[in-house]
């Protein structure tokens, strides 16, 4: 870096965050990814289950729609 | 794969190990970004956190081939944003018009005043009394290292964009070091009496 105004920027002493805020931050951070697993595998479950469910129901209406068909001309 | 998208592989993976380089390697950082951007050391504070939460909530779906910093400087600066926007928000509505930010020249924030030396100090003052877009480019460009297509990236405009805020931004730092140098100098009448 070769602009003085940047490199006088790039001089200054770094923010200092207070250690313990430090710490409550990145306990907080770990107990967030330790809770995620277990939702992830609701939502990958939940993804899982919408194809078949969405099958099922497209084929009753299907099956539905056939019937009236068929009882419409008598058959 | 690199080191980084190995890192992030890991992180996709919930590995608190990941998790920790990450915020070793760039918490410090980030504070220094959000303290000087937001001149307030519990609003900085408050947003850090909040940026290291969308990483873990965010860290299953990102792209392999993320790079954290630019990442993370981009939801630290756009958490800013919104931190501001509702403050001018909550201004308007209890009619509190003063100015969102005190006027660093007239009176020196407590980081400043923690700042060892007249020129980090004077430095300080200067960057506090830009325009904020001014010093947000300043401080992704000077003070975190960032070049100047992530620093685009995490401002969401074009490289040529940047450059030309970076110029104006570099200007108007420059006036504000030349006036808060005449400030500094004893009056005429002081010296002749």
């Amino acid at each position: 870096m070769t602009d003085p105004l940047l490199r006088l920027l790039r001089d200054l002493p770094p923010a200092t965050l207070d250690s313990s805020r430090a710490e409550r931050i990145r306990a907080r951070c770990h107990a967030a990814l330790a809770r995620r697993p277990h939702r992830d595998r609701i939502w990958d479950s939940a993804a899982d289950l919408w194809a078949p469910i969405a099958a099922g129901f497209g084929g009753i209406y299907l099956t539905a729609v056939l019937r009236e068909a068929l009882a419409a001309y008598g058959l | 794969m690199d080191q980084e998208s190995e890192l992030v592989e890991r992180l996709r993976n919930g590995e608190p190990a990941a998790f920790d380089a990450v915020y070793d390697a760039f918490n410090g950082r980030l504070f220094t970004f959000l303290r000087r951007l937001s001149r307030r050391g519990d609003v900085a504070e408050d947003l850090l956190e909040e940026t290291w939460l969308r990483l873990v909530k965010h860290a299953p779906r990102l792209d392999a081939n993320t790079r954290l910093g630019p990442w993370l400087f981009t939801v630290a600066r756009n958490l800013h944003v919104s931190y501001v926007r509702s403050r001018v928000l909550e201004d308007s509505v209890t009619g509190a018009l003063a100015p969102f930010w005190p006027s660093g020249a007239d009176r020196p924030s407590p980081f400043e005043a923690t700042a060892g030396r007249e020129l980090e100090r004077r430095i300080e003052r200067a960057l506090a009394s830009l325009p904020a877009a001014s010093r947000e480019v300043l401080l992704l460009i000077g003070v975190a290292g960032l070049d100047h297509s992530d620093a685009a990236d995490v401002c969401g405009i074009t490289p040529e964009a940047l450059r030309q805020r970076l110029h104006r931004a570099r200007t108007l730092l420059a006036r504000a070091l030349e006036a808060d140098t005449r400030a500094g100098e004893p009056a005429l009448g002081d010296t002749t009496s």
